[in-house]
């Protein structure tokens, strides 16, 4: 049995001393090689241990440090070569800005990708979707603030996702899709409190009915390619009991 | 017309400072979003569901305003608006989450703690004085890895994957990789011989 390389241990070790699942063949000799798993022990100490390291460090209140236009410029990488260097070793030393561009790249990462393919339903969240209307409940648009979910690496598909409650039931929406003309919303509704449990939901356009859809055994519907309208709708939790919604999505540049 | 995005937010910047006719709505209509966002990943990285969310815009648009726009004018052009909005916008959201949450640092500054706190090093468990060491000659190590690597080791310890760190960094892949491998062998062999050091000291 041929041992593994420093190297390909050290790639399938994450920061955390798991290793990665997506590397088996690693799993495997570790499991059955003693020499590997004594190196494997030695490389995770000195993770946790560099950890509590960087963990104790005490953040300077008052040093030079870099200032947002310098992390920024690094970011961006638009910095001179040699202002790059001073900016990089100050950072390798100093946990107060690393911090900085390690928060910044994540930043920069929750808010940079989903500019382009979100921009139709952001547009529709800025005037609209940001009401999800609920007219019995006198619900007010601010309270439905879009939740943004981080969406997987490498994953481009837009995740947005909000939650809302209505009586005693909990209306969970995340869009599944959106193109310049349509977004898909997948709806989960669950009962809070009764046990109503709400069986349809049917959706108007201009008073006339587009889409009536039972819901799935866990109360699950995606209603798909709605456009930038107005849409009633209703959900039907039983014979008598209908809760009326206003889903609205309009397009901000057409007000 | 070519466009030149910094010339484009400079003329904006100025026109708001100026109270020139229409400057702020455009500021907003193109930067409104940016900093929606912004403040929603700070708001979701902090309670997980974005609670704050209103006043804090309002805030921060308080702050971006105040002293005549005085954080955006502090803008050098080093990068694109875009970026230092977000990194001014960020900072804001989080020195205003953090005074109104005391939690907010453990949560939000070093996601990593729950995991690294399960890394259990099989065996005797060390005692404090042998740990005390431990950390003694692994600072030395890391003060003595080159500036990248270093770079390289706080940033895997803030969670980034390699290939992340390869993009702040705009480096390599491969270089990441192998920066990450020689680091921790270095630090791997300054804890072993330490640690074999003390024993034969122990035992002479
Ligand atoms: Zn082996
Ligand atoms: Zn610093």
């Amino acid at each position: 049995m041929k041992c593994l390389s420093k190297e390909e241990l050290i790639l399938a070790l994450g920061s955390d001393g798991t290793l990665d699942p997506g590397e088996p063949h690693v799993h495997e000799h570790v499991a059955h090689c003693a020499a590997c798993r004594a190196l494997l022990e030695e490389y995770r100490s000195v993770l946790a241990l560099t950890a509590r390291i960087f963990d104790e460090e005490v953040f300077e209140e008052t040093h030079y440090w870099v200032d947002d236009n310098l992390i920024a410029g690094y970011i961006d990488n638009n910095l001179d070569e040699d202002v790059r260097e001073q900016v990089e070793r100050h950072i390798a030393g100093c946990p107060r800005c690393a911090n900085q561009l390690s928060e910044l790249a994540e930043y920069m990462k929750a808010v940079g990708p989903r500019e382009q393919g979100l921009t139709f339903a952001l547009k529709i969240m800025r005037n609209g979707l940001s009401m999800l209307r609920h007219p019995a409940s006198g619900f007010h648009s601010g309270e439905a603030a879009p939740v943004l979910l981080g969406a997987e690496d490498g994953d481009t598909r837009p995740v947005l996702a909000w939650s809302q409650d209505i009586d005693d039931l909990r209306l969970d929406f995340s869009a599944v899709h959106v193109d310049d003309e349509h977004v898909s919303l997948a709806v989960n509704i669950y009962k809070l409190v009764s046990d109503r449990m709400p069986t349809r939901l049917s959706l108007w356009e201009n008073g006339e009915l587009v889409q009536s859809e039972c819901l799935s055994d866990c109360g699950g519907l995606v209603l798909q390619n709605l456009r930038a309208a107005s849409y009633r709708a209703e959900i039907e939790v039983n014979e008598h009991t209908r809760i009326p919604l206003v889903i609205d999505l309009a397009r901000d540049e057409e007000s | 017309m070519p466009s030149n995005p910094h010339k484009e937010a400079e003329a904006l910047l100025a026109g708001c400072v100026a109270g020139a006719d229409g400057a702020w709505e455009e500021f907003l209509s193109r930067y409104g979003r940016l900093i929606a966002l912004t403040v929603n990943t700070a708001c979701f990285r902090c309670d997980g569901h974005g609670r704050e969310e209103k006043d804090l815009v309002s805030h921060v648009y308080q702050k971006l305003i105040e002293n005549d726009f005085g954080r955006l004018r502090a803008w050098r052009g080093e990068s694109r608006f875009t970026t230092y909005l977000v990194q001014v916008t960020k900072n804001l959201s989080i020195d205003y989450l953090r005074r109104k949450q005391p939690f907010f640092e453990r949560n939000h500054m070093t996601p990593m703690d729950d995991s690294r706190n399960a890394i259990q090093v099989p065996g005797v468990p060390p005692s404090d004085a042998t740990v005390a060491e431990d950390l003694d000659r692994l600072r030395a190590a890391i003060d003595g890895l080159s500036p990248k690597q270093r770079l390289i080791m706080r940033l895997r310890m803030k969670g980034h994957s390699l290939r992340e760190i390869a993009g702040i960094l705009n480096v390599p892949r491969g270089s990441v990789f192998a920066g990450n491998s020689r680091a921790l062998e270095i630090l791997r062999k300054v804890l072993n011989d330490g640690r074999k050091n003390d024993h034969s000291d122990e035992k002479g």
